[in-house]
């Protein structure tokens, strides 16, 4: 019902105090400021009791101001101190009625320096009650569905009326008491509150602090101290980036080690199908990149059995590069059902030439080796995915080292919550 | 918008009062205030249509709401006084010329659509606060009981309405939230049922 | 995209180009008895390259 008279200040019927009237046709109840009077804004402001001794609440809103919340300006009309004792502990918390004329009531809570701003709903959600009683017995915490978000349960709360100033649309009193089932989405809280006369169904959303402060004119200094359940997430997502750069870098590094274990180099020299006694014998190859790591590979046909070779390179200077021995040895068999096998028939040997030109590898047996057939090759180019494989590792690690900043942050809101699997 | 053809001209003044919705049955002019209501294809004089005080209201009459997927044209304003206060009745018209009342009283926003004769509650219905009723299949259960009288009005509106003119009006309330309303009068008893809807959902179309 | 992510992203591209540049050249891959550091029967060079040592 919208107020018919253009009624804007009463005197308080008790102390004579001058009140501003700025709620609406459904403001019930006038509780003045001075004197904690509670007057009767149907029946002229006659005086119903008094309260006296009520502690103010800390506050930065003040009756009176108005300010504009997602788009609809809403005028403080009322003050409410409220508090929770809960084993040894004290929560203090203010809600300050709002009103619009065209969007109605409302509430603006200041907790721990977060605003908060709290509707009735009148559509249901799919839950369309959840008690206390339910809650306890829960195996799960219980859930619901409402405008498209679900929710799930956060806490319980039962919070008392310890200071009334102002308008309300209703009666409150000091020491009243209502219990709160809160459930919480990502960003909005559904309360199932369970007060004196009714029941009521609440949505809560956050207010940003600033834009709040802004909106009613407030120059306070911003006095939160610690994650509130429906803050939303405003970190620089630096954290996330670095974490996304490094995955992306893994990635790539484990591409890159594929590619360089599968690279096979350039063929400079293959002699296949030696047979063992031709040698000694003189094998040349023409380096033309030097600097490259270059690979001679020997493969033999040694079957259970070994054979070793001495090796002297010359560069094309004829010094020698080095001079020195592979072997070979491959043994296999079957022992229990299973194939085993040991050694190999193939040895290599790296290096790195400093010049380019012919290079003259002089090869032989050692003595005592089987004999048996070889084959020789040179490949240069040889790369190596050691270093590529140790980045994607390094890249990995730092990633999984990387706190998830919105992870972190909805640990913390959901920190809170009073449910226990118990 | 669906409209209707008619020699639509005040009987009163000889204004032309413009194409008319289809469910039209009553209309103000802007020229004289004069509100006529069309009977046998004709307009007759119906008196005078109120004083109606500005107010800042959620949206106003010829404005374009939408609200969730559907889109309104508020063709009708009636302000109902309830003794100490009034609340506002809009008559908002869909494409299709279908219409709803969309009551609004401080932020609370009903959508009511008119329920058809035959899922009426008994006419023995006793109003009082507490009473059930069953309608469409789901239990009511009176919250409000009390009188309202017509203020002012204006625009177009699919039934006849008489500045003065009182009546009982019942309100109910589901258990699931739907709301069910009796406007009663002593020769007559209109009947809607509807939901809540939430003020923030009422978007107002600005190109208006 | 501010400086520090300019910075992260450069540094990873150099790290990551570091590491192809080394597993191209294959560094490290070297046999420890062909490495130049312990070339077997080296005469070096210069004046003294008779191999015997003053």
């Amino acid at each position: 019902m919208t107020r018919a008279s253009e009624l804007t200040a009463i005197n308080c019927t008790n102390c004579g105090a001058g009140l501003d009237v700025l709620g609406g046709g459904r403001v019930v109840s006038h509780v003045c400021g001075y004197c904690g009077s509670v007057l009767d804004a149907q029946h002229d402001y006659k005086v119903l009791k008094q309260f006296t001794d009520m502690p103010r609440p800390t506050t930065p809103f003040r009756i009176g101001m108005s300010g504009v919340i997602n788009g609809v300006e809403f005028t403080i009309i009322g003050t409410l101190g409220k508090r929770e004792d809960y084993r040894g502990r004290t929560w203090l918390w203010t809600d300050h009625q709002l009103f619009s004329p065209t969007h109605g009531y409302a509430w603006l809570t200041v907790e721990n320096g977060h605003f908060v701003f709290t509707r009735k709903m009148r559509e249901q959600p799919n839950q369309s009650w959840i008690s206390s009683d339910l809650v306890e017995m829960s195996d799960y915490p219980p859930v619901a569905w409402f405008k498209g978000k679900s929710y799930k349960y956060f806490s319980t709360t039962t919070g008392r009326t310890v200071f009334v100033e102002g308008e309300f649309n209703w009666l409150p009193e000091v020491g009243d008491q209502n219990t709160a089932i809160a459930l919480m989405s990502d960003d909005s809280m559904l309360r199932y509150v369970d007060g004196k006369t009714e029941r009521e169904i609440e949505l809560s959303t956050y207010l940003p602090f600033e834009e709040t402060c802004t909106a009613f004119g407030l120059e306070t200094e911003n006095f939160q101290r610690d994650v509130h359940p429906l803050q939303p997430f405003t970190g620089s997502g630096n954290k996330a980036f670095v974490r996304k750069v490094f995955l992306g870098f893994a990635a790539i590094s484990l591409f890159a080690s594929v590619i360089f274990l599968m690279l096979p180099g350039t063929l400079l020299l293959s002699e296949p199908d030696i047979p063992d006694p031709s040698l000694p014998r003189i094998f040349e190859f023409q380096i033309e990149n030097p600097d490259q790591l270059t690979q001679i590979s020997i493969r033999s046909n040694v079957s259970n059995n070994w054979a070793a070779y001495t090796l002297e390179l010359t560069d094309p200077k004829g010094e020698t590069v080095f001079d020195t021995f592979r072997q070979t040895s491959y043994y296999h068999g079957r022992e229990g059902g299973e194939n085993w096998t040991e050694g190999s028939q193939r040895a290599n040997i790296r290096f790195r030439p400093t010049e380019a030109g012919t290079y003259k590898l002089n090869l032989d047996r050692e003595d005592g080796s089987v004999e048996t057939r070889i084959s020789v090759s040179v490949r240069s180019n040889i790369t190596t995915s050691l270093w590529t494989f140790l980045a994607m590792g390094f890249f990995g690690i730092a990633a999984l080292f990387i706190p998830n900043g919105k992870t972190r942050h909805n640990s913390k809101r959901w920190a809170k919550s009073d449910w226990s699997d118990d | 918008m669906s409209s209707q053809s008619l020699n639509n001209n005040c009987p009163n003044c000889g204004n032309e009062l413009g194409a008319l919705l289809v469910r039209t049955r009553m209309i103000d002019c802007d020229a004289c205030g004069t509100t006529v209501f069309l009977q046998d294809g004709v307009f007759k004089n119906a008196g005078q249509r109120g004083e109606m005080h500005d107010t800042q209201m959620l949206f106003g009459l010829k404005d374009t709401v939408r609200i969730l997927e559907e889109r309104y044209y508020i063709a009708g304003h009636v302000r109902y006084s309830y003794g100490r206060g009034w609340w506002d009745e809009f008559w908002a018209v869909k494409g299709n010329g279908d219409g709803v009342w969309l009551s609004i009283d401080e932020g609370d926003v009903v959508s009511q659509r008119s329920l058809p004769k035959q899922d009426h509650p008994p006419e023995d219905t006793f109003l009082y606060v507490g009473e059930t009723v069953t309608v469409q299949g789901q239990l009511f259960t009176a919250t409000e009981v009390s009188t309202a009288e017509c203020m002012a009005f204006r625009g177009e509106f699919p039934e006849i309405l008489h500045v003065g003119e009182k009546y009982r009006f019942i309100n109910y309330t589901s258990e699931h939230g739907a709301l069910l309303s009796g406007e009663i009068t002593d020769d007559d008893a209109l009947w809607f049922i509807g939901t809540w809807i939430d003020p923030f959902d009422v978007k107002k179309d600005q190109s208006h | 995209m501010n400086l520090f992510r300019i910075i992260i992203l450069a540094g990873s591209t150099f790290a990551f180009g570091g590491a192809s540049y080394l597993s191209y050249s294959g560094v490290w891959r070297e046999s420890r008895d062909a490495a130049q550091s312990v070339r077997v029967g080296s005469s070096g060079g210069g004046y003294n390259s008779s191999g015997r040592i003053k």
